[in-house]
């Protein structure tokens, strides 16, 4: 396996640490990884969003626990998190433009370093060019 | 875990990636970033507390060609025990 297609669909914060660690893991190990944004993910992927460290219902009553061991491990600073990424491996990360649109997310809104596309072309070139397709 | 692989010379490391603390996926991605900077073949020490270490280093060594020359469980202070890797970097750099 050397590609992966990571579509993102949920929101919430500990949704993206979940990506980002498994981002960790494959930039660490060399595989090519191009990653869709979609849906409220978008949201979560803005400069004001990313601030908002929320956690899924699950959590509930542990929230301020949770929210402090995620800073004791460094994993509260998404933008530096997802910019040492890109710096180790072949990552892009891509907010799609659909979602955008809905959301009212402008490209000035994205976090350094996510660029605009569009569900067609990741379909047709990245989930087809990609060993593996997870979702999250 | 007991130790396994050979024996390496601590001389012989030239770069120490202290992942202590860290989840497993922080601590693959410093080992890549550090590999940047060693020379090839150079021997690199990973300090984990992660029990996960003892099969991701491994793994991690089949999977981007580096070599896995073994680890060992030392006592710490802190954090009970740690798994001690040292892996050596590939002489060459994959085909694209």
């Amino acid at each position: 396996m050397k590609t992966l297609a990571i579509i993102v669909s949920r929101g919430s914060f500990n949704s993206l640490i979940q990506v980002v660690t498994l981002l960790m893991a494959a930039a660490g190990s060399g595989l090519v990884v191009r990653v869709f944004f979609r849906d409220e993910a978008v949201l979560k992927v803005t400069k004001t969003g990313v601030q908002d460290i929320d956690l899924s219902e699950a959590y509930r009553g542990q929230e301020s626990a949770v929210r402090e061991r995620l800073a004791i491990q460094g994993l509260t600073d998404l933008p530096r998190l997802l910019r040492e990424i890109q710096e180790t491996g072949d990552v892009r990360l891509y907010a799609c433009s659909s979602s955008m649109a809905i959301c009212g997310v402008r490209a000035e809104d994205l976090l350094d370093g996510i660029e605009v596309r569009g569900l067609t072309a990741f379909l047709l070139e990245d989930i087809a060019a990609a060993d593996r397709v997870l979702t999250f | 875990m007991s130790e396994e692989g050979q024996p390496v010379e601590e001389a012989a490391v030239a770069t120490i990636v202290d992942n202590r603390g860290m989840l497993c996926a922080q601590g693959v991605l410093r080992l890549m970033r550090a590999m940047l900077t060693v020379p090839p073949a150079g021997v690199v020490k990973v300090l984990s507390s992660d029990p996960a270490a003892e099969h991701d280093y491994p793994a991690w060594c089949r999977t981007t060609g580096h070599r896995f020359l073994g680890h060992r469980r030392e006592a710490d202070a802190r954090r009970g025990s740690l798994i001690v890797s040292f892996v050596q970097k590939r002489v060459q750099e994959p085909a694209p």
